[in-house]
């Protein structure tokens, strides 16, 4: 299947969006109407599709203590965060735990997101992943002091690459992915989806250090071209 | 010689910023890639076209989340809201088995004013601010710890730096909750943290973050963990220390 083929039956991603703060599109409706107002006990809807969210404004709601602010960014990235999380940690309740856990921080320090660095949702994506692993690791900790065992580098499960290729929910990064060589899908796909830093990968595939490295960033290049065949625009 | 270690330092530096760009790097190694990153273009447009890619990667693992996520941290931040109205109010519902240790009653409650909640590792711990106005709170705070030294199975220690200019007195209850009376360390800049890390036989495993300027803090720590270690980290913290250890100390 080509990424032309995906395209038709789904949804539109811009990789650019997600490196700097996006203007507020203004034809877009977002999920909850800015400015005070009580905040439902349903959870927020997603975004519609083609929405641009305005990270800045959301966050200074946010910061004025705005509970729709946040409900909007919920609403926006909710999906993604307890998505990457579940990803990582493989258990749908230690997944919600560390989701929220991750609006909270949003909530109690805004501030600690600085636009100028990269979009909400980067910030929020790799918050997740981050603490997904600190999750992982402490976890395994405490299982290694309970057996009493030395404590390792984290094993990488047999079928972690193909389990996490399954999990993908979207068509085109998944078939970007197919198109590159094994070696180097291997270990951009257990790096990022398995939450195991280079070396890790670099033992569990048997593999010199210095290979996985120059495989992560010969592989992560290739998917750049593949997923932006037309320009900017992948469709998704 | 390995190859490896014949390269150029800014050679090796680019030849990890895939990684770097994935997050799979060490402390060493990413402040390696920063310092190329600073001084080289060329590298930061490889960054970028990667950290396009990588957000890509991510939202591929998109899914709907459960309908309890949102409603607990709505509940997360109404006890918060109510707190600080100075009302009573319930703590949040929990969603999952990890958050059953957060089964403090009266006195929590009325703590609640100031709970900044957040779960980290298997710890849970909840930070009382000094920008906020809670005497109250550390009064009730330093009641429960109090009361939880004089029980049966508690531990206590301290954690103190080289030159005793600090002393963080530590008590964990026989339940696991560790109470931190983090009133003597100073204020960190804002986009710093204090981080708690149980050692383990030279292996730091993080208890969670306590926040720039903590004045009491409720971490739960697991009855295997005998030494501790409080460091300062970046406001986002650590996966493993980046500075050696502020103050240590024992429980016993």
């Amino acid at each position: 299947m080509t990424i032309t083929e995906t395209a038709q039956r789904s949804r539109t991603v811009n990789l650019q969006r997600v490196r700097a703060p996006m203007p507020h599109h203004p034809g877009s409706v977002p999920p909850f109407a800015s400015g005070s107002m009580d905040i439902s006990s349903e959870p927020p809807t997603s975004a519609p599709s083609g929405t641009l969210p305005d990270d800045a404004s959301d966050i200074d709601g946010v910061i004025r203590r705005d509970q729709s602010a946040l409900a909007r960014i919920y609403g926006r990235l909710g999906g993604v965060v307890y998505g990457m999380c579940r990803q990582v940690l493989h258990d749908d309740g230690l997944a919600q735990d560390v989701a929220q856990e991750i609006f909270l921080r949003l909530w109690n320090e805004p501030k600690r997101f600085d636009a100028q660095r990269g979009s909400l949702r980067s910030f929020l994506l790799r918050e997740a992943r981050s603490r997904s692993i600190e999750k992982v690791r402490s976890e395994e900790a405490r299982t290694q002091r309970e057996t009493r065992s030395e404590l390792r580098e984290r094993p990488i499960a047999p079928n972690a690459e193909r389990d996490a290729l399954q999990s993908l929910t979207s068509n085109a990064v998944r078939t970007a992915l197919l198109q590159l060589p094994q070696d180097e899908r291997s270990a951009i796909v257990l790096a990022y989806y398995g939450g195991h830093s280079y070396r890790d990968v670099a033992s569990a595939l048997a593999t010199p250090e210095g290979t996985v490295k120059s495989r992560i960033r010969s592989g992560l290049s290739k998917l750049s071209s593949l997923l932006t065949t037309d320009g900017l625009e992948v469709e998704l | 010689m390995t190859p490896e270690d014949q390269k150029q330092p800014e050679d090796a530096a680019r030849e990890l910023l895939g990684a770097y760009a994935l997050d799979a790097v060490d402390d060493v190694e990413r402040r390696r890639v920063d310092r190329l990153l600073a001084n080289d273009a060329s590298a930061q447009t490889e960054l970028e076209k990667f950290e396009g890619v990588v957000d890509a990667l991510g939202d591929a693992v998109e899914v709907d989340p459960p309908a309890s996520l949102w409603a607990s941290i709505q509940d997360a931040i109404d006890v918060e809201g109510a707190g600080n109205k100075a009302s009573q109010s319930l703590p949040p519902k929990t969603t999952s088995s990890s958050r059953k240790h957060l089964t403090f009653r009266t006195p929590v409650l009325a703590a609640a004013a100031v709970l900044a909640v957040f779960v980290i590792g298997s710890a849970i711990f909840v930070s009382v601010r000094k920008e906020k106005n809670v005497p109250d709170s550390i009064a009730a705070m330093t009641t429960m710890a109090n009361d939880a030294a004089s029980k049966p199975g508690s531990r206590t220690g301290v954690l103190s730096d080289p030159r005793q200019t600090m002393n963080v007195k530590v008590v964990v209850d026989a339940q696991g909750h560790g109470f931190l009376m983090t009133d003597q360390l100073p204020a960190l800049p804002q986009d710093e943290t204090y981080q708690l890390w149980a050692a383990n036989n030279g292996t730091m495993i993080s208890l969670g973050m306590l926040g720039s300027d903590p004045q009491m803090s409720l971490v739960s720590i697991d009855a295997s963990v005998t030494e501790l270690a409080l460091t300062r980290e970046p406001m986002s913290g650590s996966v493993s220390p980046t500075h050696n250890p502020m103050a240590t100390g024992s429980l016993a």
